[in-house]
């Protein structure tokens, strides 16, 4: 019987023009965008492989005085942004000055924020929402009001299985033509680009785009369900665009205020007076002691040598200290934000929209949790290469040891990892799905025809 | 027609759709000024934090450490120029972030005198997961939401009278066609921004609680035309509602074509203007074009060394440092390539905005960020600003390093600084600190607005011109 209804509700909204709007969409807006994307994809490569080549060629130079620490564009993060286009993605450690220097991420251009680019995470989040309520959201009310549901209750069907036979087919109805058009898009993305995935991201990928027809089930049981819970189509759609809005904007925002709330960010203002304190502190020791060196190794006629090994001992002994004092405390920053950033991801679990982002982005690992693992390990890298220098200072010079310090490798994320912490908010879409197609039955059975 | 105006407002409360309009529209207001609120005290709170004493002393430190230095010894950071200086956040910055990412940075001068300026890191928030769930300013509500709900309001109103059977009664009822469709037009058109105009009220009066500065100076000027042009967006959707409606006979399919246009206008094409912008003037990312000023006066120098053979010393290379005789040329030559990458990024800037400026988005999105003093042009007059002042600081500095008292004033085995070098000193940084930041005034920000006005007012007019006539000879069956 479900199958009966399913292919009824199928065929008949195949056959409308709804439908070919749909394929519109699907097959020209998402190709549109994703040709955006594939060329935003091209231009950071290039700026991934310019700036490794320089890296390269800085570190082989005579007068090297400066490692850099790369971090390489994920490749799925052409489809899922992340926050790879804003987060640091370079770090600069330098043998003189201030240890440790971040630099900033590619800012691509002024307009970025004026017309942000509209990547396969919005377009799914926000878009295939909006349009799986539209399709479904007159599924049972405009039935009402044409006068059809009586003729179709009339005929003996259980009406759990009208139901379930609406949400099996309008669902397909849109990830036949979504399908279509991520088939599409995909030939395009490796058209332009070139890029051969690994075999991890092509299961990540699988995995994305089973998600996001999970994602699409799960709205068309919304839809199905407010009409279940309202009697004409104009009040549905309505009810539908307030709940799009709530899911889609208002508690992912709401979720991040009460984080906020219940795990106050550390103030950056106050670590970074702390640190320049201390960077401070630092340069007004060196100078100090320089200025004394200076006075008494001329009155006691020093050779240059030893003053010079005296201030290079005491330089780099502070610069150890510093960068000890500095790591640690920003270490203890960054965790404070890390709780206040999981927070504000379990709470935003209540919205579908924002489990759906969480779990796309850590699959595509340009998620927060591989953001945070680049900049420890660039750190950690950071204190061994400082420490290597600060032991062989006086046995080798600086730019030797830049020269033959292995470099940093950075290495995507292990899919199995990805996949473990993309689980949780997965599973929250299909257990609502279910949920809500219970409620929608339980509903239906006692709704009013008439 | 007054009879057709008034039932149809009746209309839509009844139906709840007016109710429905405004909650979503107040609700998703005051989160949004909730969260860009906090986006704004953390701005002005790095802005107090960078005028500080404390940030003050440690300038004075870092200054004085480079003028010891007998103006950059080398370019590590112990020893670069620290003048320079960070921009206040706009005070409307609740209506549209805009460009304040780019005007965030604090900028500072590097390398010997000329001093050159470098990008330093933009403030960013430190929770990733606020770039995910990126705060909708409100120029971000009105291009998504309003235009959403508008369609909303207008996709159905002819083709539920048409299934209704409903059409068929007015028109036999003596209604005048033109008077049916301006009734249905102006109904919905009022009712739509009764629910707009309420909650932008709640908006504002929450606003001018949290940040009073709203209510002073042009404020209050530019957040009424940014109502006007909230409004003429609104109808610009509402008519093209209208047209779908009068074209199709079903509203199921008038709605999802009415969404096909709004999904085309508020996302598609505005990306499509930065692709074409990209495509035509290409630009580097600003880590490359700091190596890029590396490896070029790394390459002058070695090339001068080559040339004069004995002349390569201790420091550093790559900030023209190393040898006085080319320092001067070193510096024009980053200066030119520091300069031609920002007008590259202005002239791509300004062709993406004029790209998508034929769009309603366009025009909306250009609008609300020169009334929100985030636009193009307070980007080019900020960097404008921050070359006088470059220019400025080294003249001061050139006098005071070529003044013949200097070697009087100036004794490296002293270790200490003179008084009046001091004083010379403390009043650069308090010049680079202390002059006020020039912004545009109303009427230089809506230089040449009236373009967008125009334009807007053209998608809202034409598409009601069609759908009126296609509604004259529209079948009510």
């Amino acid at each position: 019987m479900i199958i009966r209804m399913m292919s009824k509700e199928f065929l008949q909204s195949i056959t409308t023009l709804r439908f070919l709007t749909l394929v519109l969409i699907c097959c020209l807006l998402l190709p549109a965008s994703i040709s955006v994307l594939s060329n935003n994809y091209l231009n950071e490569m290039e700026d991934y492989q310019g700036r490794r080549s320089s890296a390269e060629r800085a570190q082989n130079d005579p007068e090297a005085y400066s490692l850099t620490v790369n971090r390489p564009f994920p490749q799925l993060s052409a489809l899922f942004n992340g926050v790879s286009l804003k987060a640091v993605n370079s770090i600069e450690l330098r043998t003189a000055g201030r240890w440790n220097r971040p630099i900033s991420a590619a800012t691509p251009s002024i307009t970025a924020d004026l017309f942000p680019a509209v990547d396969l995470t919005f377009i799914a989040g926000v878009v295939l929402s909006l349009m799986a309520l539209m399709i479904s959201f007159d599924a049972v009310s405009g039935e009402k009001v044409k006068g059809t549901l009586k003729l179709l209750l009339s005929n003996s069907v259980s009406r759990a299985s009208i139901v379930l036979g609406k949400w099996l087919g309008l669902t397909l109805v849109i990830l036949f033509p979504l399908s279509v058009g991520l088939i599409i898009s995909l030939l395009l993305f490796f058209g332009i680009t070139g890029v051969a995935l690994s075999g991890g991201n092509w299961i990540a990928l699988g995995l994305q785009f089973g998600a996001i027809f999970l994602f699409v089930g799960l709205f068309t049981a919304i839809g199905i369900t407010i009409s279940a819970f309202t009697s004409t189509p104009t009040r549905s759609i309505f009810v539908c665009l307030i709940a799009w809005g709530l899911l889609a904007f208002i508690i992912p925002q709401v979720s991040l205020a009460a984080a906020d709330a219940a795990a106050p960010l550390p103030v950056v203002q106050q670590v970074e007076r702390t640190l320049r304190n201390y960077f401070t502190e630092f340069t007004r020791e060196i100078h100090e002691f320089s200025k004394a060196q200076y006075t008494r190794g001329r009155a006691e006629g020093w050779e240059f040598e030893r003053v010079w090994a005296a201030y290079r001992d005491r330089l780099f002994n502070g610069q150890m200290a510093n960068l000890r004092r500095s790591n640690g405390l920003e270490r203890e920053f960054w965790l404070g934000v890390e709780n206040n950033e999981r927070l504000g991801r379990v709470i935003s679990m209540a919205s579908p929209v924002a489990c759906l982002s969480q779990a796309l982005i850590t699959l595509a690992d340009t998620g927060m949790e591989s953001q945070r693992e680049f900049l420890k390990r660039a750190y950690d890298y950071g204190e061994r290469f400082y420490g290597e220098l600060w032991l062989r200072r006086g046995e080798r010079s600086s730019e030797e040891i830049i020269k033959s310090f292995p470099r940093f490798e950075f290495r995507e994320t292990a899919l199995p990892d990805r996949l473990a912490s993309a689980a949780a908010p997965m599973a929250v879409l299909p257990v609502l799905a279910v949920v809500l197609l219970f409620g929608a039955v339980a509903r239906f059975n006692n709704y009013d025809v008439r | 027609m007054r009879e057709l105006f008034m039932h149809e407002i009746r209309q839509n409360l009844a139906n709840g759709k007016f109710v429905a309009a405004f909650l979503l529209l107040a609700v998703t207001f005051l989160i949004s000024l909730g969260m860009m609120h906090q986006e704004f005290l953390a701005r002005q709170e790095n802005f107090n934090e960078s005028m500080s004493l404390s940030a003050r002393d440690y300038f004075y430190d870092r200054l004085f450490l480079w003028v010891f230095e007998g103006g950059s010894y080398s370019s590590s950071d112990t020893y670069t120029c620290p003048l320079g200086r960070v921009k206040p956040p706009s005070r409307l910055l609740h209506f549209c972030r805009g460009t304040d990412m780019e005007m965030r940075q604090s900028v500072e001068f590097a390398n010997r005198i000329p001093i050159v300026e470098t990008t330093i890191m933009p403030q960013q928030d430190p929770n990733l997961l606020k770039l995910v769930f990126q705060a909708p300013d409100l120029l971000f509500l009105v291009k998504v939401l309003v235009s959403l709900i508008a369609i909303f309001f207008a996709y159905n109103t002819i083709t539920e009278e048409r299934e209704s059977g409903t059409l068929k009664l007015l028109l036999a009822n003596n209604a005048s066609r033109t008077s049916i469709f301006f009734g249905k037009y102006f109904g919905n058109l009022v009712a739509l921004a009764a629910a707009f105009t309420l909650a932008l009220l709640i908006y504002l009066l929450f606003l001018s609680m949290l940040n009073p500065s709203i209510l002073t100076g042009e404020a209050p000027a530019r957040i009424a035309v940014l109502y006007a042009t909230s409004l003429l967006y609104m109808a610009v959707f509402l008519g093209i509602g209208f047209v779908v409606s009068s074209f199709s006979q079903r509203s199921g399919f008038s709605l999802v074509l009415s969404l096909f246009a709004w999904l085309l206008l508020v996302f598609v094409l505005p990306g499509l203007a930065t692709v074409c912008a990209e495509q035509m003037i290409p630009v580097e990312s600003n880590n490359m074009i700091e190596r890029m000023k590396l490896e070029k006066a790394q390459a002058m120098e070695r090339e001068y060394e080559k040339n004069n053979p004995g002349t390569a010393d201790g420091r550093m290379t790559g900030y023209g440092a190393r040898h006085d005789e080319i320092r001067d040329e070193i510096n024009a030559e980053l200066a030119k390539i520091n300069d031609s990458h920002q007008r590259n990024q202005e002239l791509r800037a300004e062709l993406t905005v004029d790209f998508s400026r034929i769009t309603p988005v366009g025009s909306l999105t250009y609008l609300y960020s020169m009334l929100s003093r985030t636009g193009i042009s307070d980007v080019k007059l900020y960097r404008r600003e921050i070359i006088r002042l470059r220019e400025r600081l080294n003249a001061d500095l050139t006098a005071m390093f070529t003044n013949p008292a200097m070697r009087e004033w100036y004794q490296p085995t002293q270790f200490d600084l003179h008084p009046e070098v001091v004083s010379r000193v403390k009043g650069m940084m308090d010049l680079s600190v202390r002059t006020p930041f020039e912004t545009l005034s109303m009427a230089e920000s809506l230089d040449s607005a009236w373009i967008d006005f125009l334009i807007l007012f053209a998608f809202a007019v034409i598409p009601l011109v069609v759908s009126y006539v296609k509604f004259l000879v529209y079948d009510p069956r």
